[in-house]
């Protein structure tokens, strides 16, 4: 028995690309965050930012910052990805369809490497205007951060501490699984050369 | 146009609707002031840390005690967590050094006394007693940095105050 056999269950079912659909479903309702920084130490949470395509949640000194377009931007990656579900259970199911290959999606892995690729500029953005160099996008530094106040030069030294959380790398996952699945669909869903 | 095209671009249709509809929603909400889209909306928490009373002076072993009261009128936690400062005399010469006597935490709308411990090279008598000839008090001058602590992170504000301390403060009336 051929992989392409195991692995589609006899031609009938795409299991990498269901896998794959229902990992990313998973992360898509649980709208937890895939990036997490927060600022502060004791108990005390000066920054707090969460990420993730679903989800933006920001707070300083307590306080929730806002950024209306945020919202729109999360809504368009949430329904982007749920096409990508759907699409992508459809095709598995309907593999031995020729037609079915392109409703494989590739998605996940395209917005799991764009998201790395966002924090990392919005963490360029950030340090460019706050005048720091020391905001991690993986680990612990001091941010320093001085301002006037009135006659004198306050300093701030907030302790950071960012990372990536399981749910990124369930994303990743997903995302990498697809690859494979849509090499899977086109070999099930070839012709037979017999 | 075969199944497969027809599949592929009903995908496509659907994916650019996935992000046209985000789009249309935020004109619809927006309207004509698309811009408000990008700008962060945030109120800062009120921070307002301010001396109260002076509450006195007093001496205990080789060491000048200060009480000042400190009241919390801001909406977060303060925690006074250090102060590294010196004591100068008006020519300049440094007299002793002041930092606090414990580290003090403000709950928002709390009053707290604050001490601050100043440490001579000699007794406090001796330190104060040649300043004080023929003057009913000395006119000082502190500076430093004070170290607080809010939510987590540390704050460092330089510090410079004049600081009087008369005869009576010290309980040195019919000393000299």
């Amino acid at each position: 028995m051929s992989l392409v056999n195991v692995l589609s269950l006899n031609r009938r079912v795409n299991t990498l690309g269901v896998a794959s659909s229902l990992l990313l479903l998973y992360v898509l309702l649980s709208d937890k965050p895939w990036w997490i920084l927060t600022g502060g130490s004791s108990g005390g949470r000066t920054i707090l930012v969460e990420l993730s395509p679903f989800t933006f949640t920001m707070e300083i000194l307590g306080k929730s910052l806002t950024i209306p377009i945020a919202f729109y931007v999360n809504l368009a990656a949430k329904l982007s990805i749920l096409l990508a579900i759907v699409t992508t259970i459809l095709g598995s199911i309907l593999v031995s369809k020729l037609w079915s290959k392109p409703m494989i999606s590739v998605k996940g892995l395209i917005l799991s490497v764009l998201f790395i690729v966002g924090v990392f500029a919005l963490l360029q953005i950030a340090q460019l205007s706050v005048g720091s160099s020391n905001i991690p996008i993986l680990g612990e530094s001091i941010m320093k951060y001085a301002f006037k106040s009135g006659e004198v030069e306050v300093v701030v030294e907030i302790p950071l501490k960012s990372e990536i959380t399981m749910h990124y790398w369930i994303a990743l996952i997903a995302g990498v699984t697809s690859i494979p699945a849509k090499i899977l669909q086109g070999k099930i869903a070839a012709p037979s050369k017999r | 146009m075969n199944k497969t095209s027809i599949v592929k671009t009903t995908i496509l249709l659907l994916s650019l609707a996935t992000i046209l509809l985000p789009i249309a929603l935020a004109f619809n909400q927006y309207g004509q002031n698309i811009h408000k889209l990008f700008i962060p909306s945030y109120e800062p928490p009120k921070i307002d840390l301010s001396p109260g009373r002076f509450l006195g002076f007093r001496i205990e072993d080789r060491d000048l005690y200060a009480d000042l009261e400190f009241i919390n009128k801001g909406e977060v936690k303060v925690v006074f967590e250090s102060l590294n400062a010196m004591v100068y005399t008006t020519k300049g010469s440094s007299l002793a050094s002041v930092s606090l006597s414990r580290r003090v935490s403000l709950e928002p709308g709390a009053v707290e006394n604050v001490t601050f411990k100043l440490t001579f090279n000699t007794t406090v008598e001796d330190a104060l007693v040649p300043l004080l000839v023929d003057e009913s008090g000395v006119e000082l001058e502190v500076n430093g940095t004070l170290t607080l602590s809010i939510l987590g992170s540390k704050v460092i504000v330089p510090v410079s105050f004049p600081l009087t301390i008369s005869r009576f403060d010290l309980g040195l009336a019919g000393y000299i």
